[in-house]
């Protein structure tokens, strides 16, 4: 399957995955019209870049864990472990209770912040080509390949 | 790995036979990966609390800037930039002018005509040439030192009465050109301006300050001292360079810096440096807008000695690349940093006039007024030698290309001969609907919006068919030369009405006004017109578009298009889209203020559209026939 | 191998599916007395009508053809047969079984308070509590909630939203009084009453006044102040439902007592979910974890052990939940309450943020060992710091040691505010 492969020490810090996945996860799906309707209205990335305590780029990303506990922390069935790996929230069923944010040990269930209360996650960007946030890493720190995990994180430093 | 591609299909091949050089066009697909937040203008980088970029889940930088603040401040402060490049040619321009005034420099006066009517419209005496001369230059110089309070005198004297009381009205009338541009930088910087309309408003009095002085005021005085455009055929392209001449390239934007040198070339002294060579003599090869100038202006100063203009801001590392060019002179802009590494494979000499545009690899040689004829001698001798020096081993590889009927010389004034003695003729066109309106495709070129010249010659080709007569000014008229439009045969383009005038006139669909400062041209062209139909700018069938805008400048022009209460197209946005309100304020509000608005569209067709669209709204609002 | 589950939510599902993962072969019955599958987490979204029945359904779609389960709904298992190893269903059925698992839950406990019991009284546990509630709002009128617990505080603020008239009673100082402490407690009460919801804490219902019909009048609280009140809901506690065990012989204390793997103490027999009591991880404490994410876990524990694989509780704990106030998110962990009465260090970072909510976080430790958390208004990254109090993974330099990332160290820059 196709594994994104997250090398640390090639982040620098762009925060271009974010807007990435920002913009295609926005209504259109286009840069031009992610803000529009100003920032309080945009959609929130799946993803976040975080700093880790040594001051350390830490690209957070889901993992599409083997035992996913936002999907045992889910009371709506919005969240499911798929056979494909991937963990995927369908929106019409999650009803923001927020106990997925409470469980995953990697803070990747983020609340959406927008009119509807609901979760919102990693989808893997399984409706597109590519994924958004591999394909606007400008240092190679996302990348594709193939493996046997939806993602891996190949830690250098 | 794709290279980017041109309109211009000859300069593609080209490119694609020298593929061992890095040009521009390699470069984009290596930096095609945008920064979004780059592109939203939500990035700020004023304090050492930042860099800050605006997301959902960090809505404001640390001071509290809203996107809406860092969007105009980073609008204001490129346009101030942007101005502050074109005050710096009409700031050199006017003490040229003044040292050959004081008889400081030996240049000479070329259009005496020309400085009579100059020194009417600002209201300047003078009893001798040069004594009008000096006041002319003193009054430009004083407007360009006063202090913000102090507002400019000339504006009144240049602008359109109707224009000038809207800007007066909403407080546009600037200040001290630089003045202006230094409070725009002072507001801009940390803690300071957050309101994003105060910053729009300081756009718009850098745009007034821009269009009159920058662009108008540089192009008036360089008439006088390098002559007025007239009329004529020429070719452009890669082919005016003749590989037997000592060639000279010629970068920048400040047709009056090259004077001494012309002045020197057109002497048989100045010939001979090169005969002694081995070389058929010395010539000028015109690149990006200085070389549109001394196109312009052939008639009236180096017909002799300019071979024709080569090509716009992206051509310049393609033509290094031939092999034929010796020496490459850079006063201003575009000079790109790509030509470096190419230069000196080419064994090319770089010489620099003006540290503004110093390169780590060409040779500052300052330009000083009064030495202009020692330094014309100097760069001619620098020319023939680095011939002398490096022919032997470069080969040379000039590609076919170019138009060899190419109308150029337009301005207000030539334009005017040419239509025997006033626009009446145009504005009849206009009216009856044979024409239904006038385009300015104005500014750069870029690699990014489709490709190089792309949107450029696919939306002139949509509005000529549409039968909107279409007004050419800087990098835009380069690439459109190139691609035929400027040629008679380009007729065939056109819509049935304006194929039928192009014919009656013996003109092609694009008029072809040289360098980007004669955006100032085409924008007195529209002033005439409003003046003969009676008209405010922003009634008339009249749009711009800067398909293809390239930097900081462009912004500078555009704002004074949107002073003006032109209808701006541009293909991509500047980086404001992060900002809901800077949005709405250009693209919508604008209108109700100036009568101007900008007007983004990638897509040539639906461009077209849309600006036919204005121009018809236009046509119906003045009761004038609206063809189907 | 012949497997019988008793109920039908979060406990039992989880254990049918890890069954069935491991013993393609076995034959699993799941008998409950629900009508449907419904996520209990949703009854306030029912009994609002904001949700129907069909829309609370947990699981995936066509789970029980996928899984081959044998479900029979609306079947209560009446009786347990240890010697036999069979169970017997309100419908008649017989079912043998080699493993049985018990997850039949809780109901509403209701208080011993004069009055109380009788028409238009509800508890608020099951389907039928909120459908009966449901179909006795539109009547109008006052609704008085006893207990400002989660299930209280989100049916109050649920119906208020809707412009129920709503009284909430508390006898905590504060609502949630299990999952905030003082500061964050009074958030919560001005936030329900700014959400136009009566709020009454640090009181009780003393006796429910009816009229000849026997109707409800007012509730009457100790303090004596008395609210008007035509429907009453039940939310102050909650009783195990433990009688199919205790008849049997499985020990119970306020639920059936299990293992680490889940195991009664009768063998073949399993309990997960609410009816049970554990050992919870964090309080090293016997105790109900009557929150969704645990019941589930049990249930994987149980549905494991059964089918013959390993699998442990140790790291299961019921100290955790989720709530949106009004729109506020909250997520506590760990015994905040009993913290502050203790030797940990209580830090509290209060702003707001640039999206101009007001947050709060709390962190309690002891030494280097995060042991409690409140987030207040900002709830991203919560999962991280409940990972670090229930792994009990070390602070250092304020920091925590993220897993699985080599090193990665994932600073709490809010432990440093003093």
């Amino acid at each position: 399957m196709k594994t994104k492969i997250i090398d640390r020490s090639r982040c620098v810090g762009c925060k271009n995955c974010e807007l990435a996945c920002i913009v295609a996860h926005s209504p259109g799906g286009q840069l031009a019209g992610a803000y529009a309707a100003g920032i309080d209205k945009a959609v929130r990335a799946r993803t976040k870049l975080e700093v880790d305590g040594d001051g350390k780029r830490f690209p957070q990303f889901c993992r599409h864990c083997a035992h996913p506990a936002c999907v045992d922390a889910c009371m709506s069935g919005a969240l499911e472990k798929r056979a494909d790996g991937l963990v995927i929230c369908d929106p019409d069923r999650c009803v923001g209770c927020y106990m997925c944010v409470m469980s995953c040990p990697y803070g990747n269930a983020r609340p959406s912040m927008g009119e509807a209360q609901i979760m919102i996650k990693c989808d893997a960007c399984t409706d597109r080509a590519c994924m958004a946030c591999v394909a606007a890493c400008p240092t190679g720190c996302l990348k594709v390949g193939e493996g046997t995990e939806a993602v891996v994180y190949n830690v250098v430093g | 790995m794709a290279r980017c591609q041109s309109a211009d299909t000859c300069l593609s091949a080209f490119l694609e036979k020298k593929s061992s050089v890095n040009t521009a066009f390699d470069r984009m697909d290596e930096q095609k990966l945008k920064c979004g937040y780059g592109e939203l203008g939500v990035c700020c980088r004023l304090c050492s609390n930042g860099p800050c970029r605006v997301t959902p889940d960090s809505p404001k930088g640390v001071c509290g800037a809203t996107a809406d603040a860092m969007v105009a401040r980073g609008l204001l402060r490129a346009v101030a930039a942007g101005s502050a490049c074109y005050l710096h040619v009409v700031e050199s321009t006017a003490r040229r002018l003044k040292a050959i005034a004081t008889g400081e420099s030996p240049v000479r006066l070329r259009a005496e005509g020309a400085l009579d009517e100059l020194a009417r419209q600002l209201g300047v005496s003078g009893g001798s040439v040069l004594e009008k001369a000096g006041n002319v230059a003193d009054a430009v110089l004083a407007d360009l030192y006063r202090p913000r309070h102090e507002a400019m005198t000339l504006v009144k004297r240049m602008a359109l009465p109707k224009r000038a009381q809207t800007w007066e009205k909403l407080g546009l009338l600037p200040g001290g050109a630089k003045s202006e541009v230094f409070d725009a930088l002072v507001k801009t910087s940390t803690n300071l301006n957050t309101d994003p309309v105060d910053q729009l408003l300081h756009c718009l009095r850098l745009g007034i300050c821009t269009g009159l002085y920058g662009l108008n005021l540089t192009n008036l005085m360089n008439d006088v001292i390098m002559g007025e455009p007239e009329i004529r055929v020429a070719r452009t392209g890669f082919s005016v360079v003749d590989p037997d001449y000592v060639n000279i390239g010629v970068i920048g934007h400040s047709h009056s810096v090259f004077a001494g040198l012309i002045q020197y070339l057109e002497t048989p002294a100045g010939q001979q440096l090169g005969l002694v060579k081995g070389a058929k003599g010395i010539r000028l090869i015109g690149l990006t807008c200085v070389g549109q100038d001394m196109q312009l202006r052939a008639a009236g100063s180096g017909g002799a000695v300019f071979a024709g203009q080569a090509g716009n801001n992206f051509t310049q590392e393609a033509l290094i690349a031939t092999g034929a060019i010796d020496l490459v002179i850079t006063e201003f802009n575009c000079t790109l940093s790509g030509m470096e590494p190419i230069a000196a494979s080419m064994k090319t000499k770089l010489v620099c006039l003006d540290d503004v545009c110093k390169q780590t690899s060409s040779e500052l040689i300052p330009d000083r007024y009064g030495h202009e004829l020692e330094l014309g001698q100097r760069l001619a001798t620098l020319a023939a030698d680095q011939y002398a020096a490096r022919r032997g081993g470069v080969t040379i590889d000039i590609p076919v290309h170019g138009y060899a009927d190419v109308v150029t010389g337009v301005s207000e004034k030539s334009l005017v001969k040419l239509l025997g003695g006033s626009l009446e003729p145009v504005i009849a066109l206009v009216k009856n609907g044979t024409i239904k309106g006038i385009a300015g495709i104005l500014g750069c070129s870029n690699l990014a919006a489709g490709g190089h010249d792309m949107t450029t010659v696919a939306l002139t080709r949509e509005l000529i068919k549409r039968d909107i007569l279409v007004l050419s000014a800087g990098c835009t008229t380069g690439g459109l030369c190139n691609t035929g439009f400027c040629s008679p045969a380009a007729k065939e383009w056109a819509g049935p009405g304006l194929r039928a005038v192009c014919e009656q006139l013996g003109i092609p669909p694009v008029l072809n006004f040289g360098p980007c400062l004669a955006i100032g041209r085409i924008e007195i062209v529209v002033n005439l017109l409003a003046e003969a139909m009676g008209l405010d700018i922003p009634q008339l069938p009249v749009v711009i578009s800067a398909p293809q805008w390239l930097e900081e400048q462009a912004l500078a022009d555009g704002c004074f298009g949107l002073a003006l209460g032109l209808t701006l197209h541009l293909a991509q946005p500047p980086q404001i889209l992060g900002s809901p309100v800077v949005t709405k304020v250009l693209t919508q509000d604008l209108e109700q203020l100036t009568g101007g608005k900008v007007l983004v569209e990638l897509d040539p067709v639906k461009a077209a559209n849309a600006l036919e669209a204005v121009i018809m709204a236009k046509r119906a609002a003045l009761g004038l026939e609206v063809p189907a | 191998m012949n497997y019988v589950i008793i109920g039908g939510s979060a406990a039992s599902t989880a254990a049918a599916r890890e069954i069935r993962q491991r013993d393609p072969g076995g034959r699993i019955r799941l008998f409950t007395r629900d009508p449907a599958f419904y996520s209990r987490c949703q009854l306030h979204l029912l009994a609002s009508g904001h949700r129907q029945v069909a829309q609370a359904n947990f699981l995936p779609h066509a789970w029980a053809e996928r899984f081959r389960i044998e479900v029979f709904h609306d079947d209560a298992v009446t009786g347990i047969d240890t010697g036999q190893q069979r169970v017997r269903t309100s419908a008649g059925r017989e079912a043998a079984y080699d493993r049985l698992l018990i997850a039949t839950g809780a109901r509403t406990a209701l208080p011993p308070v004069a009055g109380l019991a009788g028409s238009r009284t509800f508890g608020f546990r099951d389907l039928a509590d909120a459908e009966a509630l449901r179909a006795a709002l539109p009547g109008g009128g006052r609704l008085v909630i006893i207990g400002a617990g989660l299930v209280g505080c989100e049916l109050a603020a649920e119906l208020a939203r809707d412009g129920h008239r709503v009284s909430l009673v508390e006898m905590a100082p504060h609502p949630l009084p299990l999952q905030l402490e003082a500061e964050t407690g009074a958030l919560a009460a001005s936030l329900l009453s700014a959400a136009g919801i009566d709020l009454h804490c640090q009181d009780r219902v003393a006796r429910v006044e009816r009229d000849a019909a026997g109707l409800p009048v007012a509730v009457h609280l100790a303090s004596g102040t008395a609210l008007p009140a035509d429907l009453m809901v039940v939310a102050a506690g909650v009783k195990a439902n433990t009688e199919l065990a205790t008849g049997v012989g499985i020990t119970t204390n306020r639920g059936i007592l299990i293992d680490r793997q889940c195991r009664t103490n009768l063998p073949a027999i399993f309990a997960a979910g609410d009816v049970t009591e554990s050992e919870d991880v964090i309080v090293h404490q016997i105790m109900p974890s009557a929150i969704w994410p645990a019941a589930v876990r049990q249930g994987q524990v149980a549905g494991a052990v059964m089918a013959g694989d390993t699998d442990s509780l140790a790291r299961n704990t019921g100290l955790r939940a989720s709530v949106s106030l009004c729109g506020t998110s909250v997520v506590a962990i760990g015994p905040v309450n009993q913290a502050t009465a203790d030797h940990w260090t209580k830090r509290v970072y209060r702003y707001r943020n640039s999206r101009g909510h007001r947050c709060v976080k709390i962190f309690f430790t002891d030494g280097c060992r995060l042991k409690a958390a409140i987030l207040w208004g900002e709830i991203t990254n919560a999962g991280v710091y409940g990972e670090a109090i229930i792994n009990g993974r070390d602070i250092h330099d304020e920091q925590i040691v993220m897993p699985d990332l080599d090193g990665a160290r994932r600073g709490i820059a809010e432990l440093s505010i003093r």
